[in-house]
């Protein structure tokens, strides 16, 4: 297309272009996934996943509560096992397939629910803190490093030391150190976008500032905060892990991946499958999450595209 | 003294090839300044990055030669590379700012120039090494204090020890021509040296380079955007488009009797404080996508205003109007 | 000038450290369970004399704001209270097995730094090519692996498989070296005893690896996304046209600026260090701070879990001010 004098053809303005909203960004965004392929793998394996812990009872070739002690320490199929018991047997006679699977559950709900409950408050926080500034946003921030004086393993150690194995006491102890993280991403981003003209221009239109920061910084910022969202399941997955390990997860009678491995420590020698087999499906778990995040981030952030395309 | 034939850099992006430089012919003679005039991406920036042997990846140096001195540096092992670049050739660039390492003090980035290329030199063998090693390191010291005074830089003293932001861009440019004169080279290659400062220190610095040319005698390729700085600075001008020299002569045959279209219009578009109130003049159009440059014809003919239907599918060579005047338009045929 | 701001900062950490030690007490006293039940848990027949002796002992009689107060005064004289389950003052124990986790830490931070510092540098100088995409997928899955399970199966591989490596201990328990840094690798070649010193090389090495395998594989990854931003520069392009050989463009003119934001990811990587060595002690039966905290856990010992989190904390609230120092010598534009 040239502009011969000054003069700009008439198809210059095609008017039939459509305002993008969440829905048309979401699907272009799904679009491009699929075409890189480690973001496309990871993908998929998360959703396998899910669907593997949603329907565990269906899938698992046991009841969860099966255990019988006379087939206890049987390996798995490739090591002289049967294929009654595919992954073979832990101490107790239990199929650790079926272990497995169910593991699986604990390990993504916790993931899960702590990042977005971490996210949700430190996005809250966060804009908070960056919009309005001033004594809130010293409070706020102040906090946050005094929580950020602890490493991560021993404050949520502590935490569950004192509150004792449980469900929501092992998500309380992951979130409450991991909102920290959102808090100063969202808290940055917010104070750089108010410096931009819309939201000058917002202004003076005479928008409520609550209105401001949902409908006009948020949607700028939400790329950056779901990308980190995602990065920060598979670490929670893993510290959930951890602290199963240690025993100090959830109720010893809820299966996970951490106490699978923790029990299994000390037949490492001689049945190596109960510690190694629910890492390796942990480790594939968070692999998958972690590409899956990083090709994401690749794809949003047009900043990171390969020199030599311009 | 330098002589470039038919150069030819290429990119490989994922849109296809892109020729950034489009067969060039240049020669420079000693002690002349030549101006190599353009708009961004007329491929003005790569030559003077080829005749060192910088083309950055994707890029790559697909055809040419370019003599120094009757050697082809296009065929020089990297060694030797080394040794010409800063010595025998020295190069200076656009943003004196991001030019300079903002780790080290800048008298220490100009020592660094001298260091490498060793010229102060030690006895070769001696028991005491290391103390070699700390004498040369005083005198190398002092040279570049002699040379931070040289360039204009004041209070060389003190100055030494600064770091590159503690400086202001005057001042960094001049340490930058610090370290391009350090080892006394013969060619002085300079990408747009003055775009990023301002008018005044603008003609420091271009008083500056005029000097090292008349009192060393050191050759200069100077690339510009600004056909005015160039007319005032240069010996000989050569005008570059989508890769290719479109005109190419003595500066004052090129000024006053601008033959190529696009010369002309470049010219027209100068504001002179003498003009009324007048619009100011643009040439027409933008800057051709060099991924998608069509086989044949003129790149100038979208926005040419004495085009012709002919121009479209003919190519022209570069054709010698005079003695030492060169065109690349078919009305010169 | 950075004197003024360095000093500064170090006296900002003091009421962090305040903050810190006020927080762990009120956890400890929100904990369930009476300590004194708890220790008198095994014997059943316990007269209410020794109840009021015990409970004076602990300074459990006293209203709640004096046993912070006696508390914060007790740390700042560096007396951490008496662990309930050994009988001997916390900090006694803390000095014991401290060496071992220095020790351990040491190695992995200098194993990290090494190997993760080297694989960024080499991936970025090559970039896109086989090497750099195998380092990058290696150090990925180490950012994707639980540290108690590379552990055990680095002991499965070295210890069980090839029995190349010893998977406990810190070293041969025939061998005895004389005690003088703590450090049986230096004490060992102090006295002398090559044997004593592989032996404890042997030793450290798998525990080390275990526990400096994220480190490394989250420097690989910053330090070559670091280099990549700084190879793009001007001032790198220059170096190379002032004549500078390419093994000192790398190594001196964009290393240095890479090391930068390297620095501070490596800051913030050191807490993650403390808290994997809780880990990685208890799976290599190491006999540090981390595995004598773990156990004080399960076994009520409430002193000994206050005093060591303090400690650890405290230590972390240095490990960031040294960061933070060292990144004011190293990047010149910055005044903390």
């Amino acid at each position: 297309m040239t502009v011969k004098n000054g003069i700009v053809p008439t198809d210059y303005y095609d008017l039939s272009y459509k305002k993008p909203n969440l829905i048309t960004n979401l699907l272009s965004i799904l679009r491009k996934i699929k075409k890189h392929p480690t973001a496309f793998a990871g993908m998929l394996i998360i959703i396998a996943y899910i669907l593997m812990a949603i329907f565990a009872p269906f899938i698992s070739p046991y009841n969860i509560k099966y255990s019988d002690l006379s087939e206890r320490l049987m390996p798995p199929v490739w090591s002289g096992g049967t294929w009654a018991h595919p992954l073979g047997t832990d101490q107790i006679g239990r199929d650790l397939l079926t272990q497995i699977i169910y593991g699986s559950r604990i390990s993504i709900m916790i993931g899960f629910l702590t990042v977005l409950i971490s996210a949700l408050i430190g996005t809250i926080l966060g804009a908070i803190a960056g919009y309005y500034k001033g004594a809130i946003d010293t409070v706020l921030s102040r906090f946050a490093d005094f929580l950020l004086s602890f490493p991560f393993l021993i404050f949520a150690v502590g935490v569950m030391a004192v509150l004792g194995p449980g469900f929501w006491n092992l998500v309380l102890a992951l979130t409450f150190k991991s909102w920290v993280e959102f808090f100063r991403l969202v808290r940055g981003e917010v104070m750089e976008e108010k410096n931009k003209e819309y939201v000058e221009s917002a202004q003076a239109l005479g928008r409520t500032n609550g209105a401001i920061i949902i409908s006009e910084i948020m949607p700028n910022i939400f790329q950056s905060i779901f990308v980190l969202s995602t990065l920060r399941i598979g670490y929670m997955i893993i510290m959930e892990a951890s602290l199963s390990y240690l025993g100090l997860g959830v109720p010893p009678d809820i299966p996970t991946w951490g106490s699978l491995i923790n029990s299994g420590r000390n037949y490492i020698f001689d049945a190596y499958w109960i510690s190694t087999l629910p890492g390796i499906a942990l480790v594939i778990l968070v692999l998958s999450i972690n590409l899956f995040g990083e090709g994401l981030r690749d794809i949003l952030d047009p900043r990171l595209k390969v020199e030599g395309s311009e | 003294m330098l002589e470039i034939k038919n150069l030819q850099v290429t990119f490989q992006t994922d849109r296809g090839i892109v020729k950034a430089v489009n067969g060039i012919d240049l020669a420079l003679e000693k002690g002349k300044i030549l101006g190599l005039v353009g708009e961004s991406g007329s491929g003005k920036s790569m030559t003077l990055l080829s005749i060192l042997r910088l083309v950055p990846y994707p890029g790559k140096i697909a055809e040419g030669e370019i003599l120094f001195d009757k050697e082809d540096i296009l065929k020089k092992s990297p060694q030797e590379m080394r040794d010409i670049r800063g010595r025998d050739i020295a190069m200076i660039f656009q943003d004196p700012m991001t030019t300079l390492n903002p780790v080290f003090p800048v008298g220490e980035q100009i020592r660094e120039s001298l260091r490498v290329h060793n010229i102060i030199n030690p006895e070769r063998n001696g028991f005491f090494g290391f103390r070699k090693d700390k004498e040369r390191k005083k005198k190398e010291h002092e040279k570049v204090i002699e040379l931070m005074e040289k360039v204009g830089i004041s209070y060389p003293k003190r100055r030494y020890f600064s770091y590159p932001h503690q400086f202001s861009g005057g001042m960094q440019q001049r340490a930058i021509i610090a370290i391009a004169l350090s080892c006394n080279p013969k060619i002085l290659l300079a990408d747009e040296p003055t775009t990023a400062l301002d008018v005044t220190i603008q003609a420091q610095i271009l008083d500056l380079l005029r000097q090292i040319n008349e009192k060393n005698g050191t050759s200069i390729i100077f690339v510009t955007h600004d056909l005015a700085i160039a007319a005032e600075f240069c010996d000989e001008i050569a005008v570059m488009y989508a890769g290719q020299i479109v005109e190419k002569g003595p500066v004052d045959k090129v000024i006053e009797e601008p033959k190529h279209p696009y010369t002309k219009g470049l010219l027209k578009s100068i504001p002179k404080i003498t003009q009324k109130k007048e619009k100011l003049y643009a040439i027409p159009g933008n800057v051709p996508d060099l991924a998608s440059l069509p086989e044949y014809g003129c790149p100038f003919y979208e926005r040419c205003e004495e085009a012709m239907e002919e121009c479209k599918e003919v190519t022209i060579p570069l054709i010698e109007v005079s003695n030492g005047e060169f065109v690349r338009c078919i009305k010169y045929r | 000038m950075r004197e003024a701001k360095v000093l500064k900062r170090i006296l900002y950490t003091i009421p962090i450290m305040l903050a810190i030690a006020i927080t762990v007490f009120v956890f400890m006293r929100f904990t369930p369970g009476d300590p004194v039940d708890i220790m008198m848990g095994k014997e059943s027949m316990v007269s209410q004399q020794d109840i009021e002796l015990l409970k004076k002992e602990f300074n459990l009689d006293k209203p709640v704001y004096t046993q912070l107060y006696i508390f914060l005064v007790d740390f700042l004289k560096g007396d951490l209270g008496k662990s309930i389950t050994k009988n001997v003052p916390v900090i006694n124990l803390i000095k014991q097995t401290l060496p071992a986790t220095i020790e351990l830490a040491l190695a992995a931070l200098a194993l990290g730094i090494l190997i993760g510092i080297s694989i960024g540098i080499i991936s970025a100088v090559k970039q896109n090519s086989w090497v750099d995409r195998i380092m990058m997928a290696v150090s990925f899955t180490g950012i994707s692996m639980p540290s108690f399970w590379l552990g055990l199966i680095l002991i499965l591989i070295f210890s069980a498989n090839l029995n190349l490596l010893p998977s406990q201990g810190r070293i041969n328990f025939l061998i005895s070296i004389p005690k003088v840094t703590g450090f049986y690798t230096i004490d060992s070649l102090i006295d002398g005893n090559w044997e004593a010193f592989v032996s404890s090389i042997r030793h450290l090495f798998l525990p080390a690896l275990t526990l400096s395998a994220p480190l490394a594989a989250v420097l690989a990854r910053v330090m070559r996304s670091s280099m990549l931003e700084v190879l793009r520069n001007d001032y790198v392009v220059f170096a190379r046209a002032k004549g500078v050989p390419e093994k000192f463009v790398i190594l001196k003119h964009a290393v240095r600026n890479a090391l930068i934001p390297t620095v501070t990811v490596l800051g913030m990587e050191v807490g993650a260090l403390l808290g994997g060595n809780m880990i990685v002690e208890n799976v290599f039966g190491w006999p540090g701070i981390g595995r004598l905290v773990v156990k004080a856990i399960f076994d009520r010992d409430y002193p000994l879990v206050q005093g060591v989190v303090m400690f650890y904390a405290f230590t972390f609230v240095m490990a960031n001010l040294l960061v933070d120092i060292l990144y004011t010598y190293l990047d010149p534009k910055i005044d903390l």
